[in-house]
């Protein structure tokens, strides 16, 4: 399962959550960190799978936000760039 | 009697139910981790009684905070639950509620802000969530406390759920199965494809623009717009408390202390038989900075001093609280709290800290780990003294000019922000991460802030007056056994040395220990120069923090609270020492 996921990862159509437009919807592919780390984002939906839209990025690597549904989350960037994400 | 606890995600108007339904008023707020107290209240329905529980809300029975730990808790040790939905995210909600369910505990779900889904184009078939949970639901507005009565009436109905779904296919169940085949996160990853399940069964959503807060929303988080709103929204914030603070103070209190209050006080001290009673409860002095009496300097500083602050600040925070301001500041501040080992969501705990430290500091139970609650504590302890010692400051300090104010505030800024820096990289460990809900932006209820104001200021005046009562008491006591003037004595050349300041300092920093805001005040009668001036300001606010506060950080931080008010008192001396070097030198 795992190898599967790193051979997605190389693949270029997937981006970092960090990379993409403000406004853009996307799926998430992969999340990268420990078993604890995955298991906090999702309860609150940030899972592999899931649909988020990007709504705002601050400066100089700052905090961005995503929708998950009618949720806004906060993330800072240090855990943005743990999620891959696929544009549709 | 039936102890029933409510439990939900945070932010979903669990403790304003808790009011609507015990009539107990509670602090509620729009930004998730408002409630880190348990508070339990009663109520009846037809005969039966029964026990309520609200506490801190939680996303998942998983254990990340300490929050999450009290929460997890309450569930365990009480016998029915009352989960509390917000309709508005009913997606993510509905994750808490199916780990609920195989608690097998007697349970109601509860969809609040029913009133808002209308307009928000949300439809939910609760009758058939009803069916699929197998347990009671009930939408109720505890905003407009409609539905409340019949969530009241129903407690009797609850039951264990049994999850049944409809046309189930094993296609789905299949599908379920989590993708990153981790044992820890499979009770989430399977709840999601379940909750997705469920909400496609009863959620309907309807197309519809961009209201005008969502507009608002997006504008406060825009990288350049945010920071510009941020600004914005500080300076007006202090603007206003400046503004109403002042005018209270000078139109209305200090006419009716000096033309009303004080004339109408001595006329009673002078049925009073005894000098030394009469000293003690009116002072010796005209002055009501210099008199020291309880029912003369006590009631001045605080009601006439003090109280007109405190009131404005309280009210314009309640404005941003209410209306969903706080988390964007911490989306936007994020960056900067980063380079201190911190996270945007300490800039709650540090907000806080504006009015009093004591809320501050348990605010700081929704951060994650101990470290973070450190290096938070220690720079809301010392970045910014409390309001009433602002507005102790701002009153005395005006004779020497507003430039030797903003001196003391930037002082204490860049001192909290080195020694913040230094802890950072001092103490093990790596910064955390910024993970949290941004809630909508919601219009405040008048009633609701209201409510919430008279809340602080009965805790205001229940906390302050004993304890300036108290204080005086225990100088004067101490004055009159010698014990005063022996820690003065004992305290005089090293003040005098390192600090340049005169010996009367050492009794203020005993009473420091009490009223913060009252050792500045103290300050009034020993004439300083405009250098000693700041060297004491800065040093009786950062040295020790207040009895109230003190014992507030004993209960969170435990032995930790000794070390952080050790580091906080020896760097304010080193520093003090430094910054009296510095004055002496330029003199």
């Amino acid at each position: 399962m795992k190898k599967k996921a790193q051979h997605e990862a190389k693949n270029p159509k997937d981006l970092n959550i960090t990379d993409i437009d403000i406004g853009t919807n996307a799926t998430i592919t992969e999340i990268n960190g420990t078993n604890r780390f995955i298991s906090k984002l999702s309860t609150m939906g940030i899972t592999q799978g899931a649909v988020i839209k990007k709504v705002s990025a601050s400066f100089l690597h700052g905090s961005i936000v995503v929708e998950k549904d009618m949720s806004q989350i906060a993330l800072s960037y240090d855990i943005a760039k743990k999620i891959t994400v696929k544009i549709k | 009697m039936k102890k029933v606890v409510l439990v939900g995600n945070p932010n979903v108007g669990k403790s304003l139910l808790f009011s609507r339904i015990t009539g107990i008023g509670v602090v509620t707020a729009n930004y998730p981790g408002t409630t880190v107290e348990i508070k339990i209240g009663k109520f009846q329905y037809r005969e039966e009684e029964y026990e309520l529980i609200d506490g801190p809300g939680l996303y998942s029975l998983e254990i990340f905070s300490k929050s999450d730990k009290t929460a997890a808790n309450l569930i365990d040790e009480n016998d029915l639950i009352i989960n509390v939905i917000d309709a508005t995210n009913f997606e993510r909600n509905l994750n808490l509620t199916l780990q609920l369910l195989k608690k097998n505990k007697p349970m109601v779900v509860c969809l609040n802000f029913w009133e808002d889904t209308a307009h928000k184009g949300i439809t939910i078939d609760y009758k058939e969530l009803e069916n699929i949970l197998g347990v009671p639901v009930i939408p109720v507005s505890a905003l407009t406390t409609e539905g409340v009565n019949e969530l009241v009436a129903r407690i009797k109905e609850a039951k264990q759920g049994q999850l049944s779904i409809p046309n189930y296919s094993t296609e789905v169940a299949v599908d379920g199965i989590c993708a990153n085949n981790c044992s820890e996160c499979t009770l989430n990853c399977n709840n999601w494809k379940f909750v997705g399940y469920i909400v496609q069964k009863v959620q309907k959503l309807e197309h519809r623009h961009h209201t005008f807060l969502e507009n608002l929303s997006d504008f406060t988080l825009n990288p350049f717009w945010g920071i510009i709103s941020a600004i914005i929204v500080l300076i007006s914030t202090l603007y206003i408390v400046r503004f109403c603070g002042e005018g209270l103070t000078n139109y209305i209190l200090t006419p009716f202390y000096e033309k009303l209050y004080s004339p109408f006080i001595m006329h009673l001290a002078n049925y009073v038989p005894s000098e030394l009673v009469k000293g003690l409860l009116v002072g010796h002095s005209v002055d009501p900075l210099q008199s020291f009496g309880i029912f003369t300097s006590g009631v001045y500083i605080a009601l006439v001093l003090v109280f007109p602050y405190f009131l404005s600040f309280y009210f314009i925070f309640g404005v941003l609280e209410d209306f969903g301001y706080l988390p964007r500041l911490a989306v936007i501040l994020d960056n900067f709290f980063h380079k201190l080992g911190l996270h945007g969501y300490s800039a709650i705990p540090v907000m806080l800290g504006l009015g009093c430290k004591v809320p501050a500091i348990m605010s700081t139970r929704v951060l994650t780990n101990k470290r973070e609650k450190i290096l938070t504590t220690a720079l809301l302890l010392m970045a910014v003294p409390c309001l009433p010692q602002t507005a102790m400051i701002v009153s005395l300090g005006m004779p020497y000019g507003v430039h030797t104010i903003i001196t003391i505030f930037a002082i204490l800024a860049v001192f909290s922000l080195i020694v913040n820096f230094i802890l950072n990289k001092l103490l093990p460990g790596d910064p955390t991460d910024l993970f949290t809900e941004v809630p909508s932006y919601r219009i405040p209820s008048i009633k609701l802030m209201l409510g919430k104001l008279k809340i602080r200021i009965v805790d205001y005046f229940g906390e302050v007056l004993p304890l300036i009562v108290g204080g005086v008491l225990i100088m004067n006591v101490l004055d009159s056994i010698g014990f005063i003037n022996f820690i003065t004595y004992t305290l005089k050349d090293p003040v005098k040395n390192l600090l340049g300041l005169p010996p009367d300092i050492a009794s203020i920093m005993i009473l420091g220990f009490l009223r913060k805001d009252v050792s500045i005040a103290l300050l009034a009668p020993l004439h300083l120069d405009t250098y000693q001036f700041i060297v004491a300001c800065v040093f009786l606010v950062l040295y020790i923090p207040c009895i109230s506060s003190f014992f507030t950080l004993v209960k969170e931080l435990g032995a930790a609270a000794f070390k952080v008010v050790g580091i906080i008192f020896t760097s304010t001396l080193i520093f003090s020492c430094i910054l009296h070097l510095f004055f002496t030198f330029i003199k």
